[in-house]
């Protein structure tokens, strides 16, 4: 080592030593901020399996957990795209059930073969996001309002095309054995939602279409001044929404082993959408991130399996999940601030 | 001229409606304002007059009591007299001054009527509105000053004009709803900035209409022919000081840019054009649309040209319509000899236009997103294969731009927004260089930028113009403008009246011909 190391290494330490409280308590609290979620998840995962020791540490009940959240994870997914342009989709569940009908559906009253029934179920997802993100890139309307008169006409479509019927007969095997089948022990549908979560995060994170998502969510004017097309993108951003909504569709009919037109709507959306605003305070915090809402979902579902388990009214679910939703939506605002320094509303 | 003088207000007149004495203000930099006084008189428009940096703006905050002005002076309105360190929000409305500033706040998407409650309160009981009783009251005040609106028209459908007259209306009103003695002052400052041409006479008629019914107004403007017109009286301010204060009357308008400039006005011509051997990079012809009328100005290779003139001169959309960004209803667009339709931002851009807007904040930077980001937004394809964007190729461009720009950034992953003003505009200017473009259109670069970063910034754009980019700049800040251009094309009413190069290229030279309305012979 030369001297001129030995130097730079002192500067160095001295600089490490030199820093002011203020800032390392800021750097503890940025660890913190990061860590947050997955560390509240492993703290839930010991206190239920102390409360519960013969139930919850199972490796059934992860199974179980993981095969029953992926559909939601994959929703949650859906919902990035059009959020990370600033807008929300709030037809995803109407969306994931509509999908979920026409799959099974195309088994059971057309008997066409599995693959092409998925497909038909992915394809139905793709035109709901479509017709989307003509709505609010070509029409203008408010993405909030739009999604939700959207998902509402699909409630009423599917319940005239269902009578309110579930749809269970003749629906493939090959789909259904989805729901037990395993990888290397891992659930196969936990498996899809790894996949299509590590694909969503690529095209996020290192696609120019996440990065011109994002710019148009940061600054629409300014991205319209880099010459992005904005309409192009957010109809493009509903039409990926649509493209999972399509395929957590086909997957619920897997995991159910019908085609329930009960489910899908607004309270189905929930628990996602806590997940992607919980996903945006942690890992990159201030921003929608795959891993971040990932964890979420896995999070908000322990923790609704673990008040099953001890006991818990049904109602509990409902009650946790619009709390969850509130606080995320005001800590990923928080923190958001915090990270620009923008100030919140005055009186 | 009994109240005339270099010093203002030699014989104090009691039938003033407000006493102005000794105002002064002291700012860590310097004094703004620096013993100014002066008297303004019922039913007459008073302009007040002056460049920018001339203590206008501190006269106006100081009179409504936002920023206190030094101790030692004081200011008598009617009857009452009060300290200027003791002068308040509460005191100034008490005793009759209403202020009307540039942009007046009025709430779109509600009604004239609802508008001007906005200021007095709603009529009714228990919250619930009489809406009879707001309807007749503000028909009232329509009537009295005469603006031809109704009570139930929404705020959006009205025209500008109408709109500035309804907040100067709701400044006037009193809060017993009846316009009269309570009211002794009216302060306008710079009313018509943001007017088209055709209705700023509409809004000059109606101010000399309530200046009639007794208000003394003080009218805040640069435009001088407007001043010309409506004043009884004129104040000019330079360099905080007080200059003049004189009746209109027999004043022309060269006095006036005397007294603003501060030396006389030199003979104006049109400078002849110096001819460059170099290549012409734009050729605008008869460009119209907006503000713009018959515009047609040359960028050559490697030079800087600037373009002054007043706010809503049309600055700023010569720039706009170069970016495909304002729509133009005129005239033709050469590049490099060639003609070209510039309908969009990515049209302009594949030309090779780069434009650096004016609105930092609302218009250029990403807040949220990481400085890496800011600087390769505009730029992605040399580092994107397929879509997917080459991470340690994009760090590498980032640190490189950070490094040549000079950028002071915590880390480079850091969010935009925790870089100061100075910086983030250097990261704008990055992202847009780092194009290559052929002509760079930079609309007020250094304005929120501080003195060190200013200076960067124009190095950078210095070292791209040796190397062939031509620049047209928007500044108001003249100084810089002249010190930077190679010519400044001077802005009036969305024409171009005069154009200024070599050594005639001052900023006292820019501000005479701004603040001129003359037509130039050529």
């Amino acid at each position: 080592m030369t001297s001129a190391d030995v130097s730079e290494r002192t500067q160095i330490a001295e600089g490490a030593s030199s820093v002011p409280p203020a800032n390392r308590h800021r750097a503890a609290l940025e660890v913190a901020e990061r860590l947050g979620l997955p560390l509240l998840f492993l703290a839930l995962i010991v206190v239920f399996s102390i409360l519960r020791p013969e139930t919850f540490p199972t490796l059934a009940n992860a199974r179980t957990i993981a095969t029953s959240q992926a559909v939601m994870a994959v929703s949650a997914l859906a919902l990035l795209f059009p959020l990370l342009a600033g807008r929300f989709d709030i037809s995803v569940g109407a969306n994931v059930g509509t999908a979920s009908i026409a799959t099974a559906a195309a088994m059971s009253n057309h008997h066409l073969p599995v693959a092409i029934a998925a497909g038909i179920g992915v394809l139905c997802g793709c035109l709901i996001g479509l017709v989307n993100g003509i709505l609010v890139a070509y029409f203008g309307i408010d993405s909030i309002i739009c999604t939700i008169g959207v998902a509402t006409v699909l409630g009423g479509v599917v319940f005239a095309y269902t009578d309110g019927i579930p749809v269970s007969a003749g629906i493939s095997p090959t789909l259904t054995n989805l729901s037990i089948q395993r990888v290397v022990g891992i659930p196969a549908l936990f498996v899809i939602m790894v996949v299509l979560a590590l694909t969503v995060w690529a095209v996020m994170a290192r696609f120019t279409f996440g990065r011109q998502l994002a710019a148009i969510g940061s600054n629409e004017v300014a991205a319209r001044l880099t010459g992005l097309p904005i309409r192009r993108l957010v109809l493009l951003s509903f039409v990926c929404s649509g493209l999972l909504s399509g395929g957590a569709g086909v997957m619920l009919v897997a995991a159910q082993g019908n085609g329930n037109p009960q489910v899908g709507g607004i309270a189905f959306l929930l628990p996602a959408l806590a997940a992607v605003f919980l996903g945006a305070t942690t890992i990159f915090p201030g921003r929608y991130n795959v891993p971040g809402t990932v964890i979420a979902i896995l999070f908000v579902g322990t923790a609704v399996s673990g008040l099953t388990l001890m006991g818990a009214q049904t109602w509990i679910t409902d009650v946790f999940n619009g709390t969850a939703v509130i606080v995320a939506v005001g800590a990923a605002a928080a923190f958001r601030r915090r990270r620009t320094g923008q100030q919140a509303l005055g009186h | 001229m009994a109240d005339s003088g270099p010093r203002g207000v030699t014989v104090v007149s009691s039938d003033a409606a407000l006493t102005l004495e000794g105002f002064s203000k002291t700012y860590p930099g310097g004094k703004a304002l620096d013993d100014v006084g002066f008297q303004i008189f019922p039913g007459s428009v008073h302009a007040l007059l002056g460049g920018n940096g001339s203590g206008k703006s501190t006269l106006v905050k100081s009179l409504a009591g936002v920023q206190p002005a030094d101790p030692g002076g004081w200011l008598s309105a009617g009857s009452a007299t009060v300290a200027t360190e003791h002068l308040s929000p509460t005191w100034a409305r008490r005793h009759g001054l209403r202020f009307v500033h540039q942009n007046p706040a009025v709430f779109p998407g509600l009604t004239v009527a609802e508008n001007i409650a906005m200021g007095s309160g709603f009529p009714g009981r228990l919250g619930v509105v009489a809406r009879r009783q707001l309807r007749r009251r503000t028909q009232d005040l329509l009537d009295r000053f005469d603006i031809g609106v109704e009570p139930n028209e929404l705020i959006d459908d009205l025209r500008p004009a109408d709109r500035t007259m309804l907040a100067i209306a709701r400044a006037l009103q009193s809060p017993t709803h009846d316009v009269s003695a309570a009211i002794s002052v009216l302060v306008l400052d710079e009313p018509t900035a943001a007017l088209p041409e055709e209705e700023v006479a509409v809004l000059l008629a109606s101010i000399r209409r309530t200046a009639k019914a007794g208000v003394a107004v003080l009218y805040i403007s640069h435009r001088l022919d407007e001043v010309m017109e409506i004043s009884d009286r004129v104040t000019v301010l330079r360099d905080g000081r007080h200059v003049v204060t004189e009746p209109m009357v027999g004043l022309a308008e060269s006095d006036l840019v005397t007294y603003i400039v501060g030396r006389p006005l030199g003979q104006l011509r049109r400078e002849s054009k110096r001819r460059s051997t170099k290549q012409t990079v734009v050729e605008v012809s008869h460009m119209s649309g907006g503000p713009l009328r018959d515009v047609s100005f040359r960028v050559h290779e490697g030079e800087i040209v600037g373009i002054a003139g007043l706010l809503g001169s049309g600055r700023s959309e010569i720039l706009r319509a170069l970016f495909g960004s304002y729509p133009v209803t005129g005239g033709t667009v050469k590049l490099q000899g060639k003609s070209v339709a510039l309908r969009s931002a990515a049209q302009a851009m594949a030309r090779g236009i780069a434009h650096v807007p004016e609105n930092r904040d609302a218009e250029s930077s990403f807040p949220d997103q990481p400085v890496q980001h800011n600087i390769t937004a505009a730029n992605l394809s040399p580092l994107t294969r397929l879509g997917w964007i080459k991470d340690a190729v994009e760090q590498r461009l980032a640190r490189e731009a950070v490094k040549a720009f000079r950028i002071k950034a915590p880390d480079q992953a850091a969010p935009m927004s925790s870089l100061s003003g100075g910086n983030q505009q250097k990261v704008v200017l990055a992202r847009w260089l780092s194009r290559k473009p052929v002509l760079l259109l930079l609309d007020e670069p250094t304005q929120g930028v501080d003195v060190g970063a200013r200076a960067d910034a124009y190095d950078i754009v210095r070292t791209a113009v040796s190397e062939g980019l031509s620049v047209l700049v928007v500044s108001s800040d003249l100084e810089e403008l002249a010190a930077i251009s190679d010519r400044v094309v001077i802005l009036s009413g969305g024409r171009i009246k005069a154009e200024v190069s070599g050594p005639e290229l001052t900023h006292h030279r820019l501000t005479e011909l701004i603040f001129s309305t003359k037509e130039l012979a050529p």
